[in-house]
């Protein structure tokens, strides 16, 4: 099994993966616990976000303003305003 | 803690191999170890506003497949539960805005949905890490 070490800001786990991420596993250091990390990379390659996409910010409004619609418009007494 | 939901951006990122924070792909685990791990329809609905986008270059690339099929393999990929979304939900999402002070629809039912099924955000949007840092008690968050 090929590891990749992946150390966090604590070091404190260990992801292992044979490479196409359906085996993943994720080890605890702190206790000792392994878990598989079930489907990490299972659609890899077949959604790849490019640099046009980002998503921490809202992608109802990055969507709209790509497609003329704005379906991210501001709520207004607490009903979605509609187009 | 009595489960997690993906926001959109960490289901993309967790089904794409991105580097996600161990802390977060640790809960994940867990949480589908637990079989309380979950996933919104929102997701699926975000996903299919994302490649409207008319830029080719700036639309997330499906080799052909539609947002649907993406959304129904990587749940069962990832062994998520579907969140039901109701009246409840609904109707806690037109009060998100208030405390949010965003009315993005997308974000307004996912906070919804946490509040109304006390489950966890796992995210790497920087306004809900901002509300969580702000108010621990509405909405609890991991950062992705």
């Amino acid at each position: 099994m090929a590891k990749l070490a992946r150390n966090g800001s604590s070091g404190r786990f260990t992801i292992a993966s044979e490479g196409d991420g359906k085996r993943a596993t994720i080890r605890d250091s702190q206790s000792g616990i392994i878990l598989p990390l079930k489907g990490y990379g299972a659609l890899k390659g077949e959604y790849a976000v490019k640099s046009g996409i980002d998503l921490s910010k809202p992608i109802a409004a990055q969507a709209g303003k790509a497609s003329g619609a704005d379906p991210a418009a501001p709520i207004a007494n607490g009903a979605a305003k509609r187009h | 803690m009595p489960g997690l939901l993906l926001d959109t951006n960490a289901m993309v990122w967790f089904l794409a191999e991105a580097p996600l924070e161990d802390a977060a792909l640790f809960a994940i685990a867990r949480a589908q170890a637990d079989r309380t791990l979950f996933v919104s329809p929102i997701s699926a609905w975000e996903a299919a506003l994302a490649i409207r986008k008319t830029n080719p270059d700036r639309r997330p690339n499906l080799n052909g497949q539609d947002a649907a099929r993406w959304f129904v393999r990587g749940r069962r990929s990832i062994g998520a539960r579907l969140v039901t979304i109701g009246h409840a939900i609904a109707l806690e999402a037109a009060r998100v805005p208030e405390i949010y002070g965003s009315g993005d629809p997308g974000d307004c039912f996912l906070i919804a949905t946490t509040r109304v099924k006390t489950l966890t955000i796992v995210t790497r949007d920087g306004p809900m890490a901002a509300l969580a840092a702000a108010r621990p008690d509405y909405l609890d968050l991991i950062p992705c």
